[in-house]
């Protein structure tokens, strides 16, 4: 599990696009890949459910990343998806349990401002309905400055 | 039978199902502002499945406890009609937030 991964072309044209139509979990593990976090890292940091290990292995072979840990000279994963992995994992701090229908909220969403805006805003509905009003406060003010700070720095 | 009696078998199998409903519902929200008033919405629903299967046995009571019950009816039914109407309004504010 010392390997690491980065995207390829098509990972990013997925995560931009969804050309190929990847379901959640195959997605979510393609979000979470930058080119830094090793195998077992991405696999911890995954819920059981989605079988991160098997994911890996599916978007190895169907070309959406590619191993670097021999390589180390290559070429690290490009910004996108980086503020979705940001935003997820924020999530996940304040939300360790039953978050799999707030995270695909955000996961479902296009990699724009306003998309992901509007997505931060409907995960933070339900969080305050069926979880907790004051999570739902303190998440949708931190999932909110990392967004606008995204946009600062673009 | 009466015809009575067959309704009443219809809202006893009809409470029974709202209290399988709301007990199978209730595992889907740990808090916020629905799960607070899920907990009112299921000690009420159970209070009237217990009620509504109590009913053949209502014809053995005193008048006055009779009254009684009638009026707890009333009650807990006014109860049940407000927080759900608390509800509503808890998630119209929080989708107007």
């Amino acid at each position: 599990m010392s390997e690491v991964y980065r995207r390829t072309a098509k990972g990013d044209e997925e995560i931009e696009k969804r050309t190929y139509k990847l379901d959640h979990f195959h997605r979510f593990v393609l979000i979470m890949i930058n080119g830094k976090k090793n195998a077992a890292t991405i696999i911890s940091n995954s819920s059981e459910q989605w079988h991160a290990d098997e994911c890996l292995r599916d978007l190895e072979q169907q070309g959406f990343i590619v191993n670097i840990a021999d390589s180390p000279n290559s070429m690290p994963s490009s910004k996108t998806g980086d503020i979705q992995q940001n935003l997820i994992a924020t999530i996940q701090k304040h939300l360790p349990n039953n978050n799999t229908k707030v995270i695909n909220r955000i996961l479902n969403a296009d990699n724009t401002h306003k998309k992901l805006s509007d997505a931060i805003d409907s995960a933070c509905i339900f969080i305050k309905l069926t979880i907790s009003e004051d999570t739902a406060k303190k998440l949708k003010i931190e999932l909110h400055q990392i967004l606008d700070l995204k946009e600062d720095r673009t | 039978m009466d015809i009575a009696n067959y309704i009443f078998i219809i809202a006893a199998a009809l409470m029974a199902y709202c209290l399988f409903l709301v007990l199978k519902l209730k595992s889907q929200f740990s808090g916020g502002l629905v799960g607070k008033y899920w907990k009112y919405l299921t000690v009420l629903v159970i209070i009237f499945t217990l009620g509504y299967f109590a009913l053949p046995f209502f014809n053995q009571l005193p008048e006055h406890i009779l009254r009684l019950t009638v009026a707890g009816v009333f009650v807990f039914g006014a109860l049940y009609v407000l927080i759900t109407i608390k509800l509503i309004k808890s998630i119209i504010e929080a989708f107007s937030d």
